[in-house]
């Protein structure tokens, strides 16, 4: 190599700062090993020194699942069929919601140093965020299935439901994150109030009982406007989706799924534009 | 006489405005009783830049020098696209990597050679290329033994070699460098100059934010003297250094830090 001469200077571009949505996915395209660096990372520090390390993921719904069907069988008397497994799919599909937003939160603060200093995508920690906790939420299900596999319910045509139902949780759960993660790097009360909120939708949402309950066919009635607008919370509709789908071998109820549909790309588009109008003023805030 | 370099950074009209709002409201309680007060204070504002236009050519190491407030970090911040101007143009040609201040970058929790890949990632250079430059970096850091621990177990003086090492061999067009350069000791230092040196006459540009003159002048053929976001000298180091050296808002800067 000659030392002395100069290589080529590459051409001068300008530098634009603000992006689109469009745009912004194409740069987190071509930066995946970075998406894939910050999970790794987080994996890493969240099973350093433990000897069990990712195992941990799969003994909590496992641990979750025997409790669960210990109170089912001995505790409660209800008469709805595969109360566990309903309840479980519920709760895993809560932890992966609501784990995602409270990690999203704090995703850019706890990155403060590099947010300050170094360019890179800035969506990446959200994404990387939500991408982690699917991985979760991924192994989660694997024991879900393996459980329903176990009492004899052999794999369906419905299971197919799974990846548009997995598609659009984590479509909301991103533009969900991605605001949050935004307005918490400048306001840091929007935590707290989310945390109050989460508390609030848990009831609010089928986690710990089925849509049943409330749709009158027990003792519970409501009014069916009251229905409607309790299913388009977009966590009830998914929530009551993979139990009609996995355990219930039906389609979902469209005329819920599809506006929930809607509602979870529009959160997404809202979510992300939002997120890319604000990072610019992250390095100047935190 | 050799043709000029050809330009790899250029600012036009380059202007940065921050509001000086004393407490922005960091609670949602202030923003809220800051919407609803009467007297809403208009926000001061506070040009750290002013219509900076610059020109800085292939292979060229720059010092910018100036007093606290002169926006020195901040034309930094904006050409490594960290901050948004409020006017302007920036153009910039090929990759620009930032050296940060004692491996501001790593985890600690992570090894050395994953934090390296970490860093890479986050300037998006791909895994197979920093693979062919790994072990050159833990050499030129001399951290060869250190490479699988967890770097909360090196010493300052040891995250800065490493940081340095990264930064530098990860082949950027444009290196700027904030205040982090007392890499390690003497010796150390040395390496660092000569390796910049080395790279200066590949065609690798630096920018260098300093208060240390000492170190500017022995790096940088060329230094630009700040001052309230405005440009008040640009030209030969040993020039720029020596009219900033008489001045008074050295004598002031000084008379600040207790010297």
């Amino acid at each position: 190599m000659n030392a002395s001469v100069p290589a080529p200077a590459p051409a001068l571009e300008q530098v634009r700062y603000q992006i689109g949505i469009w745009s912004s996915l194409r740069e987190l395209a071509s930066h995946w090993e970075l998406i894939r660096g910050l999970i790794i990372r987080d994996l890493k520090v969240r099973y350093r020194n433990s000897v069990l390390g990712f195992f941990w993921s799969m003994l909590t719904p496992i641990l979750q699942m025997a409790i669960l069907a210990f109170v089912v069988k001995f505790a409660m008397q209800v008469p709805i069929e595969n109360l566990t497994v309903k309840l479980l799919t519920g709760i895993i599909a809560w932890h992966f919601f609501e784990n995602g937003l409270q990690d999203c939160a704090d995703c850019v603060l706890n990155n403060r140093d590099l947010v300050k200093k170094i360019y890179f995508p800035r969506a990446a920690l959200p994404i990387a965020v939500v991408i982690g906790n699917l991985i979760h939420f991924l192994l989660s299900l694997v024991v879900l299935l393996i459980w329903l596999a176990a009492v004899g319910d052999t794999p369906h045509r419905y299971f197919l439901y799974l990846f548009p139902l997995i598609i659009l949780q984590t479509l909301l759960i991103a533009g969900l994150g991605l605001m949050l993660a935004a307005l918490h790097t400048f306001y840091h009360d929007i935590k707290f109030i989310i945390i109050q909120l989460l508390r609030v939708f848990f009831f609010l949402t089928p986690v710990m009982y089925t849509a049943d309950l409330l749709a009158g066919k027990l003792h519970l009635t409501l009014p069916q406007w009251a229905f409607t607008l309790y299913m388009l919370n977009p966590m009830a509709t998914l929530i009551e989706s993979y139990r009609t789908t996995l355990i219930g071998h039906q389609s979902p109820q469209w005329v819920f799924f599809l506006p929930v549909a809607v509602i979870c790309l529009v959160m997404f588009i809202v979510g992300y534009h939002l997120y890319l109008k604000l990072a610019w003023r992250f390095a100047e805030a935190i | 006489m050799q043709p000029p370099a050809p330009v790899v950074i250029r600012t036009v009209n380059l202007t940065k405005r921050f509001s000086l709002v004393r407490d922005r409201p960091q609670r949602l309680k202030d923003l809220i009783i800051s919407r609803l007060s009467f007297r809403r204070a208009e926000p001061e504002e506070f040009a750290a830049l002013n219509r900076l236009n610059l020109e800085i050519h292939q292979g060229e190491s720059v010092g910018i020098i100036g007093p606290n407030g002169s926006g020195k970090s901040t034309l930094l911040g904006i050409i490594a696209k960290v901050l948004q101007p409020t006017e302007g143009e920036v153009w910039v040609a090929g990759r620009v990597a930032v050296l940060l201040e004692v491996g501001a970058a790593f985890h600690p929790d992570l090894t050395g050679e994953e934090n390296v890949h970490l860093t890479a990632a986050i300037t998006g250079i791909p895994r197979r290329k920093v693979n062919l430059v790994l072990d050159e970096i833990f050499a030129f850091a001399e951290l060869e033994e250190f490479r699988d621990m967890p770097v909360r177990t090196y010493s300052s003086g040891m995250l800065l070699r490493l940081g340095f090492a990264t930064a530098t061999h990860l082949d950027p067009d444009i290196l700027l460098v904030d205040e982090a350069l007392a890499v390690g000791d003497e010796r150390f230092q040395r390496k660092c100059y000569a390796w910049l040196e080395e790279h200066a006459t590949r065609g690798q540009t630096l920018g260098l934010v300093s208060h240390d003159l000492e170190q500017v002048s022995r790096i940088c053929r060329r230094a630009i003297w700040l001052e309230r976001g405005r440009v008040m000298r640009d030209g030969p180091a040993s020039e720029v250094l020596e009219v900033y050296r008489r001045s008074e808002s050295y004598r002031n800067h000084l008379a600040r830090s207790g010297l």
